[in-house]
């Protein structure tokens, strides 16, 4: 199996404007690369009986409870399943930057919007917080009809914000997790990535499992520049002339440094860490989230 | 250092290019807004500091290589100037610089100097020239030597062309002489020239020059040329009487490649002009325009036909004389009168002679026992016809006569007694009497034999048609020149000089009675020929060329002569003439008479028509003779042999190499 054939370009993703549609797209060709899927089984959790009124599926009478008691009674679902999962959205201008036709956030938009349908699908329930420098968007946890939709509505209307604080958003999670829970982080983590991490350990020694996307351009992981150009910050606007070819072994340098950094100190606690390049497939994140998945429940 | 081929140092402009790009290229750089600058800061100062630097020393890479490409392919060598140029072999030269007279048209002049003074420069030091002058003969000759600054001194002081023709043979001959004797091997002349057609006259055609002597050719002509000219003037040397009108003939051309459509021609005699004319030349290259002149009074006038052109003024003005002379007195002695016309002896010279007004001549006309030597003292020419015996007394005054520069026409005819004739007349006559009768009744003789050359015959060289029935048989005297012979051999008509005059004798009559002379056309010429012969004019023509020499009959110490610009001329001792320099009018004072001469240049000079150089070239180099290499060839070889065992331009190739390599290592670690 060829990944060239099964999974999907990123930039032909991007195309398509229906974010449901890319990121069943996304999903299905992942999932049809696999043949089978080791994770079926998972079933509706039953929770309480009740009386039966007129009107209700007859599908969910308990008829053997009828034959005990000759009452009608209905079987109650907890609208939850086996996990709860709560996807983290880096919205950043950072995440804006894009050296081709797809930017960090439109990855970790569609990202977002696979890993959802993918967890809905699942069975799992699935929330959604998106941050910048401040908490923008929460939706919490849910397994229901329509809370995909309500996810994806969110995902679409996603804006870049000026700045990014990675903390306060992963400081208010942490605290608002009760159960255990499945926490996707999908940022750059280009600033404050230490503290970051250190958020997701502590997410992690309180039971949570955690999966860091780190979201990377092709442009900062290979630095593909050649004439000498002043560099804007797209953040800061803070701007440097140089030369690309004379700095470009020392920035890979550094950008390898900076996400081996990264990679150690979230594998030295048990976050999952997985470095996506916008130019690659999805196929790589759902994957780890699939590793990820399995190993915890 | 020297260079093999100095035309591609031309290509280092080239060596600009790399420059201008740089320059060209240093816009302000592009703006890249990129996520994040944390991984930028710590290196970029210092790179950048470097960077420069590489990229400039890319540039002198780059130009350094384009240099050294263009200086390989320029073949660079070290000249060893001083040794090198001493191992040329040393040259004689012989520069010929034409200075006839259409060396006048337009700067042909200064650009026949220019090219003499080019030939001079390119002579190395050791090498010896010589420069000669010439347009019919050469004119002058300077060297040879090796003081170059001489020759060039020469060619500067040629201010203007001389007034002769071309001819190229004699001062390439000469040329040829002067290298017989030069010091070096290589022996070249040089021929600066219009090379005008006409100078290829009188040219001998197995001359060559000698073996290795090369020819080489400089043309200064123009390929188109235009040119207006009075080739000529056809006017009477000279007119018998006063009050005389003749008329004139000026013959006026256009020549050279381009033809003019018209052209004006002005007349004067004496400076007072007489008529000026617009002739049309778009049909003919050639018109004759003619022109009526009345000359009142005797003496010398002098004319000047002229036409305006500004490209060659020097063949503008056409000068000429006609002289206007007293009637020549002759004394006709008729030996046989008598009252019957057609019996008379002096009835058909007579009327041949002096028929109308016109004639130049005042015949007085006495019977042979009439005949006083007085008489003589009058008349310039005695004619005797059919005079038998005369006198002692008249004898010795003929004597007397021809002695002081008279002359006398001898006709003998039946009256005459040969014993008598031979003993009174034969020391002035040019022939003794031997007898007459001799021929048969029917038989007759005719004129056979004529001296074309002698003034009197010729312009009579045609059939005389004449009949002789009876002639005398004459011995010839030993001084005498027999100018007309009889078919059987027996002379005709004699001349002799005797002291300052001379004699003629004629072997028959010049009437009816032996022949049929007087009936012939030729009869009127013939006499007028040879009163005019005998009236011993001073010879003079209308006009002359320059170059021709004047004769001069009087001795050259009476002569007081003035030539065209008033400076007086000295002749010297022993000299019986003297040589025509220049255009114009030369002036001769004898006692209180002034004589006239009128030069020109030759009408030859006028017609630009030339002859390619190559043409010459072959005529006048030996077949044995090796080409030699010019100047430009010889240092050309000389720079390769210099060149080819340096073979610098490897070593450029190498460096350039290794500079390429250089840029190529420098280039990748060079970002822009």
């Amino acid at each position: 199996m060829s990944s060239s054939v099964n999974f999907i370009d990123p930039n032909v993703l991007a195309s398509v404007d229906n974010l449901e549609l890319r990121a069943r797209l996304a999903v299905e060709g992942f999932l049809s690369g696999l043949h089978r899927s080791p994770h079926r089984g998972f079933s509706v959790e039953f929770t309480d009986y009740r009386h039966y009124y007129q009107g209700d599926d007859t599908r969910h009478i308990d008829w053997k409870l009828y034959g005990r008691s000759d009452k009608l009674y209905i079987k109650q679902f907890e609208d939850e399943t086996n996990s709860r999962c709560t996807i983290l959205l880096d919205t950043s201008a950072s995440m804006s930057y894009a050296s081709g036709e797809v930017s960090k956030l439109e990855y970790g938009r569609t990202l977002a919007a696979a890993m959802a349908y993918f967890i809905m699908r699942q069975r799992d329930a699935v929330g959604l917080i998106t941050f910048s420098d401040k908490v923008n968007h929460v939706l919490p946890a849910q397994y229901r009809q329509g809370h995909l939709m309500q996810i994806l509505r969110t995902l679409v209307h996603l804006e870049a914000g000026e700045a990014t604080d990675t903390v306060r958003p992963l400081r208010d999670l942490a605290a608002n997790l009760r159960s255990r829970s499945f926490v996707v982080l999908i940022t750059d983590l280009l600033e404050g990535e230490e503290q970051s991490i250190r958020l997701l350990q502590q997410m992690r020694s309180m039971g949570h499992e955690v999966i860091v996307f780190h979201v990377m351009d092709d442009a900062e992981l290979n630095f593909p520049f050649q004439e000498v150009s002043e560099f804007v910050d797209l953040e800061s606007d803070a701007s440097l002339l140089t030369s690309p070819g004379a700095i470009r072994q020392e920035y890979l340098d550094a950008v390898g440094e900076f996400t081996e950094s990264c990679r150690k100190q979230c594998q030295s606690h048990g976050v999952d860490y997985c470095l996506l390049n916008t130019s690659e497939p999805l196929d790589k994140a759902l994957a780890a989230y699939l590793t990820r998945r399995g190993r915890s429940f | 250092m020297s260079f093999l081929t100095p035309i591609f140092l031309f290509g280092l402009f080239a060596a600009v290019i790399p420059i201008a790009i740089h320059l060209i290229r240093r816009d302000k750089p592009p703006k890249i807004v990129f996520s994040t600058l944390r991984f930028f800061r710590q290196t970029t100062r210092k790179q950048f500091l470097l960077q420069k630097i590489q990229q400039w020393l890319l540039l002198l890479l780059r130009a350094a290589v384009v240099s050294l490409l263009v200086l390989a392919f320029a073949r660079p060598f070290f000249s060893q100037s001083v040794s090198a140029w001493a191992d040329l072999a040393p040259r004689s030269v012989v520069v010929l610089v034409d200075v006839s007279l259409s060396m006048g048209y337009r700067d042909y002049l200064d650009r026949a100097k220019t090219a003499a003074r080019s030939i001079i420069n390119d002579l190395n030091p050791g090498d010896e020239a010589a420069v000669i002058l010439f347009s019919e003969t050469a004119r002058a000759v300077y060297g040879p030597t090796s003081e170059f600054a001489t020759l060039h001194g020469v060619i500067d002081g040629i201010e203007s062309p001389e007034f002769e023709k071309t001819r190229y043979f004699p001062a390439i001959r000469l040329a040829n002489e002067l290298l017989e004797d030069s010091r070096f091997d290589i022996k070249l002349v040089h021929l600066v020239s219009d090379f005008q057609n006409s100078g290829m006259k009188d040219f001998d055609s197995n001359w060559r020059l000698e073996p290795g002597v090369d020819f080489f050719t400089e043309n200064v002509g123009y390929e188109e040329t235009k040119n207006l000219a009075i080739t000529g003037v056809k006017s009477p040397a000279n007119l018998r009487g006063s009050e005389r009108e003749d008329e004139l003939f000026v013959r006026v051309r256009t020549l050279g490649s381009l033809r003019l459509d018209q052209a004006e021609i002005a007349v004067s005699i004496n400076d007072q002009e007489q008529t000026r004319k617009v002739v049309n030349l778009q049909e003919r290259s050639e018109t004759v325009v003619g022109v009526s002149v009345k000359f009142a009074e005797e003496g010398s006038h002098v004319g000047k036909a002229s036409v305006v052109d500004s490209d060659f003024e020097l063949d503008n003005d056409f000068y000429f004389t006609v002289d206007v002379l007293p009637r020549i007195p002759v004394l006709v002695v008729n030996g046989d009168a008598s009252k019957n016309w057609y019996e008379d002896e002096a009835h058909w010279f007579t009327l041949a002679a002096s028929s109308n007004q016109q004639s130049p001549f005042v015949l007085t006309t006495v019977d042979h026992n009439a005949f006083d030597a007085r008489d003589l003292d009058t008349h310039r020419i005695a004619v005797l016809l059919n005079v038998g015996d005369l006198s002692s007394s008249q004898a010795q005054a003929l004597h007397a006569f021809v002695e002081a520069g008279g002359s006398v026409l001898f006709a003998p005819g039946d009256q005459v007694r040969a014993g008598n004739f031979n003993r009174q007349l034969g020391n002035v006559s040019p022939a003794t009497l031997i007898d007459h009768g001799n021929l048969a009744a029917n038989d007759y003789l005719l004129i056979a034999q004529v001296e074309n050359r002698h003034p009197i015959m010729r312009e009579l060289n045609v059939d005389w048609g004449v009949r002789f029935n009876d002639y005398w048989a004459l011995k010839p005297a030993e001084s005498a020149e027999v100018l007309m012979k009889f078919d059987n051999g027996a002379p005709a008509l004699l001349e002799r000089e005797v002291g300052k005059g001379r004699t003629l004798i004629f072997a028959s009559t010049l009437d009816l009675e032996w022949n049929n002379l007087p009936l012939q056309g030729m009869y009127l010429p013939l006499i007028h020929e040879t009163l005019k012969h005998l009236a011993n004019t001073p010879e003079k023509n209308s006009s002359y060329l320059v170059g021709e020499k004047v004769r001069l009959q009087n001795g050259a110490a009476t002569t007081n002569l003035l030539d065209p610009s008033g400076e007086a001329l000295t002749l010297q001792e022993g000299e019986d003439g003297f040589t025509l320099r220049r255009p114009g009018v030369y002036r001769r004072v004898v006692g209180d008479q002034t004589l006239y001469y009128a030069v020109n240049g030759a009408a030859e000079e006028s017609d630009f028509a030339s002859v390619s150089p190559a043409v010459l070239v072959d005529q006048v180099l030996n077949p044995a003779t090796t080409p030699t290499k010019s100047a430009a060839v010889r240092t050309q070889l000389l720079k390769m042999e210099l060149e080819q065992p340096q073979r610098l331009w490897w070593w450029l190739l190498l460096l350039v190499v290794l500079l390429l390599l250089t840029e190529s290592f420098v280039a990748n670690r060079t970002h822009r």
